[in-house]
């Protein structure tokens, strides 16, 4: 069945807040009706009047249903609501914020904005953070991590005492051919408990069993690889298909349903095949591939995992001390961790983060909100007690008072579902951190619950105390009429004046951080990356099926020359690697450890090592500071000539000229002949370290491995259709290569920010709302009691004061305030910002200039909200103030 | 049942049962009907139009029949009662314009 349309899901999502009886008689139909309604064709204004009127009339209709549930209503004759009890105050009330649409308008909107914000972080933070992964048992899941493990490790974990069952994979891109274009796609290597320990189910077929271990060439595939590449073939059991040039006859078609579990295989993992267990490198115990989970028996805890792995971690220790020793002689250790939680540890601090921001968003909202009902409880001041004396009660005037405070938190609450779900939306379609199970992320009926219940309790409290102050006045002194005297509203200018500070101490401590993060991302973008990317396009590929390095060899060789035919191209080479194809947590190539046996310096050096073509370096501008690059004749040379980088020369050698010549390398593996130094140049980021690196010729490849970055240098600027362009040129060369992406080096230097941008953006978006409504508060207050004095301004400027020094009188109050909430937020902003300071790039998380420049910048909008009132008390008229009176 | 009780009705509620005098319909074809015949713009939305129909049901003055089958949509018709009120307020309406209609005609 096809997915709903969001929208209508939004609406069946809001249906849940009717009372039971009438969601269970009628609920269905009226998200038929709505969904039918949506389908029709239509103009966006069509659409827009018919989502406002649907979206628009449920918060009213909610309330009338839920005022007939519970018989606080009188008849249902005429279907709206009685004139007694709460029908009677919600209908008054709704009659009365009608009437003061300004007010209406801009607090349905604060609480809008503030409730959208929080719903959107927290709907991520629900589906990714708090949900229970999608298996069965899952709070008995756990991971053992440090990497992945050899097939070794994986059948001792499997021994061990106190668990159900084992499941462990790894994950290889791959090439499925035969099915139209090329494509490259993810295939996992499973164990046998995989499924079972996962509960998949199918939509065809059967899953693995114990036999297809010994044949391996079966495969189960995806429900989406199933419908997308095979068009959804109901014979699709016993077909067979291609993948790498190996024939895998399909046994099994998983359900749509099946999320794969993200610590052991990528979510859009095609095509999964058994764990080919006799396979050498499988079996050799350093050889680091699986990736396990498990499930505790019942009754078992965690920490009894924990000891029994440390005990094996001993026993592994014992058994091969070459590989399971670290540095110091002390044993690997297998660190013991539930599956959820180390499927989010990643994410988890940013979304915290996020959620902090938003909350603090919410709360400057919130504050806005009571400045607003104080305001308003103050002008009726008058009203209420003309109704008190006229013989309402004091309990009816609160209900009264509650029930505008209601209607203002629902409207609000929708507004912010709404808001929420077309921020998702935005969010999801950047989705910065490539955040787990992100795909099924939605809006529902907890996050809508949640929604309706902030809006609400956020409306009463900021709503309802303000404006309760309004009944406790004193009633003799109201009708008096004395209301405008200055002393009246002395604990209410109190009372504003601290929501102020605290406006202004909230606000501070966004921008404070938005400034941090933002300092962060520029210095993150500072570095040299240690090469020129203008002008390279990068082209990775991913050769498989070849039988030995040299038959990969020749067919990249012919990709290369192929490209550095098409006019244009100034020089192209290949590595294995490029510098930001790994940022954030990927790693890749060889990081070899150095044997002391060399004469390297006794402490390990750990370095990349990265076989490329002959024009590598030239290609990407990174200069030779020494010697020179191997000439053709010298690739095959014994031991193979290496270009090393600066910082490897320093650390295993002392220094660049001492390299030269130097021999290093362990027995059992090439060694190496030091022939050039070559700058250093960043790779994994550029706010990542200098990468030690050793650029090896391709010839000294030792087995064939499916990965192949070509990159090419231009003369001039970009042709159109170069990407077409360069993809045939590959072609031309090896017709059935996939090409999945063509892009400029400059982009993938701009992804690997990607994760800083969206910090600091989505910061600066926060700091800059909370820093207008700080301001707007500021301005509301002053201009309030600016009116309020307006006797004693009037007075004072009778009696000649200086229209400057009354203006003067206004600002400094401002400023007062202002300046108490800047003090309080930097001291806020100090601790806070030590909670940022793993994610910050060479800043501190107390930097004086963005402290600094928040508070100026907080204090300037203060100046200048309070700037305006001023003006205002200047020209106050003394005369027609007083005959006023 | 004495119609007159329920009178005046409101004109969402008179057009939801003339529209249910021609013949029975779901929730989607009243509020299209509805829409199609209302110049006066009354433009219903599902929530209400449910709530509506839940009370005129326990009026007595519409009933809900069950589609055929699972996933088939509730349809409402008219009843006796239901007519008897629409002709009512009909009726009520016809006297009140005969009676206003001289004061424009002279004019």
């Amino acid at each position: 069945m096809a997915r709903r349309p969001r929208t209508v899901r939004l609406y069946a999502a809001l249906l849940a807040f009717l009372p039971s009886s009438v969601r269970r008689d009628d609920g269905e139909e009226m998200e038929r009706a709505f969904s039918d309604l949506w389908a029709e064709e239509g103009t966006a204004w069509h659409r827009w009047r018919l989502g406002a009127r649907c979206f628009g009339r449920l918060p009213r209709v909610v309330v009338a249903e839920w005022l007939d549930a519970t018989g606080l209503t009188g008849s249902t004759k005429t279907g709206g609501w009685e004139m007694h009890g709460w029908g009677r105050h919600f209908r008054l009330a709704s009659r009365t914020l009608r009437k003061a649409p300004a007010f209406t308008i801009t607090t349905v909107l604060l609480i809008g904005l503030g409730v959208g914000a929080v719903t959107t972080i927290f709907t991520l933070v629900d589906h990714v953070l708090l949900r229970p992964l999608p298996y069965p048992a899952a709070e008995r899941l756990i991971t053992v991590e440090m990497g992945s493990h050899s097939g070794t490790t994986y059948r001792e974990f499997e021994k061990l005492e106190g668990m159900e069952a084992w499941a462990g994979g790894y994950a290889e891109s791959a090439n499925l051919t035969g099915e139209g274009d090329p494509i490259r796609i993810e295939m996992a290597m499973v164990s046998e408990g995989f499924f079972s320990l996962f509960g998949a189910r199918l939509a065809l077929g059967r899953l693995l069993v114990e036999d297809d271990f010994e044949r391996v060439n079966v495969a189960v595939l995806s429900h989406g690889t199933w419908e997308r590449v095979f068009g959804a073939d109901p014979a699709m059991v016993g077909r067979s298909i291609r993948v790498d040039g190996d024939r895998y006859e399909v046994v099994g078609v998983l359900s749509a349903a099946f999320e794969p579990p993200q610590h052991i295989v990528p979510s859009g993992t095609a095509v999964y095949r058994p764990i080919d267990w006799s396979d050498e490198r499988i079996q050799a115990i350093d050889y680091h591939m699986i990736e396990v989970a498990g499930r505790m028996a019942h009754g078992v805890a965690i920490e009894d995992m924990g000891v029994r792995l440390d005990e094996l971690s001993l026993a592994m220790a014992e058994a091969y001390p070459d590989h399971h020793v670290d540095r110091e002689g002390n044993p690997n250790p297998f660190p013991v961790a539930g599956l959820q939680d180390a499927s989010v540890q990643r994410v988890r601090s940013g979304l915290n983060l996020l959620l902090g921001a938003v909350g603090l968003l919410l709360l400057v909202a919130c504050l806005n909100v009571a400045h607003l009902f104080l305001a308003r409880g103050l002008g009726r001041v008058r009203e209420m007690a003309i109704r008190r004396t006229m013989g309402a009660g004091a309990p009816g005037l609160v209900q009264q008072l509650m029930a505008e405070s209601l209607v203002v938190g629902a409207l609000g609450g929708v507004l912010g579902i709404g808001l929420a779900y077309l921020g998702l939306e935005a969010l999801l379609a950047l989705n910065p951190t490539a955040l787990p199970r992100a795909g099924s992320v939605d809006l529902d009926l907890r996050v809508a619950l949640f929604s309706g219940g902030v809006a609400l309790v956020t409306a009463l409290v900021f709503g309802l105390v303000p404006a309760l102050r309004t009944i406790g006045s004193d009633l003799a002194n109201e009708l008096k009429g004395s209301s405008r005297s200055a002393t009246a509203g002395r604990g209410t200018r109190r009372l504003r004046g601290g929501l102020v500070v605290a406006e202004v101490a909230v606000s501070l401590v966004l921008v404070a951080q938005a400034g941090l993060l933002l300092k962060s991302y520029l210095n993150a973008q500072a570095p040299d990356p240690g090469f020129d990317p203008t002008g390279v396009w990068t082209i990775p590929l991913t050769p498989t099926g070849h039988e030995t390095p040299d038959s990969y060899r020749e067919a990249m060789d012919a990709v290369l020359a192929s490209l550095q035919a098409v006019p244009g191209v100034e020089g192209a080479a290949y590595g294995l690697t490029q510098p930001f194809e790994f940022t954030g947590t990927g790693r890749c190539c060889w990081m070899n450890s150095l044997g002391e046996e060399d004469g390297v310096d006794a402490e390990r050096v750990r370095t990349l090592i990265h076989p490329v073509s002959r024009d590598y370096l030239k290609t990407l501008r990174i200069p030779v500071l020494n010697g020179a690059v191997w000439t053709e004749a010298e690739a095959s040379t014994t031991p193979a000539p290496a270009v090393v980088s600066e910082r490897f020369a320093i650390d295993a050698f002392g220094s660049a000229d001492a390299a030269i010549g130097r021999v290093f390398g362990r027995a059992e593996r090439p060694r190496y002949r030091v022939i050039g130094v070559a700058a250093d140049n960043k790779h994994y980021g550029l706010d990542q370290p200098d990468e030690s690196q050793v650029y090896v010729p391709m010839e000294v490849l030792p087995f064939d491995i499916p990965m192949a970055h070509m990159a090419v240098r231009l003369r001039g600027a970009a042709p159109d259709g170069l990407a077409r362009t360069l993809r045939e040129a590959v072609w031309r060369a090896a017709p059935d290569l996939p090409v999945p992406t063509v892009r400029p080096m400059e982009e993938w230097i701009e992804d690997s920010m990607a994760g800083r941008r969206f910090d600091s953006a989505i910061f600066a978006a926060f700091g800059s709302a909370a820093l207008f409504l700080a301001a707007a508060g500021l301005y509301g207050t002053l201009l309030y009691n600016v009116r309020q004095q307006r006797r004693e301004l009037g007075i004072r400027l009778a009696l000649g004061a200086a229209r400057e020094r009354v203006e003067r009188h206004v600002v400094g109050g401002g400023l007062r305030l202002a300046f108490g909430g800047a003090v309080i937020g930097v001291l806020a902003s100090l601790w806070v910002g030590r909670l940022l300071e793993d994610r910050l790039f060479e800043v501190g998380g107390s930097d004086p200039m963005a402290l600094l420049g928040a508070s100026a910048l907080l204090l300037g909008s203060a100046a200048l909200a309070s700037w305006l009132p001023a003006r205002r008390a200047g020209r106050t008229d003394p005369l027609e103030t007083l005959r006023a009176e | 049942m004495d119609p007159h009780d329920h009178l005046p009705l409101a004109p969402r509620d008179l057009l939801i049962l003339a529209v249910l005098a021609e013949g029975p319909l779901h929730g989607y074809g009243l509020i299209k009907a509805v829409e199609a015949r209302s110049q006066s713009g009354v433009l219903l939305d599902p929530a209400n139009l449910y709530r509506v129909l839940r009370r005129m049901t326990g009026l007595g003055w519409i009933r809900a029949v069950e589609g055929p089958g699972d996933g088939r949509r509730r349809t409402y018709e008219i009843a006796p009662d239901g007519r008897t009120v629409l002709r009512a307020e009909l009726t009520r309406l016809e006297h009140l314009l005969e009676q206003a209609r001289p004061a424009v005609a002279g004019s």
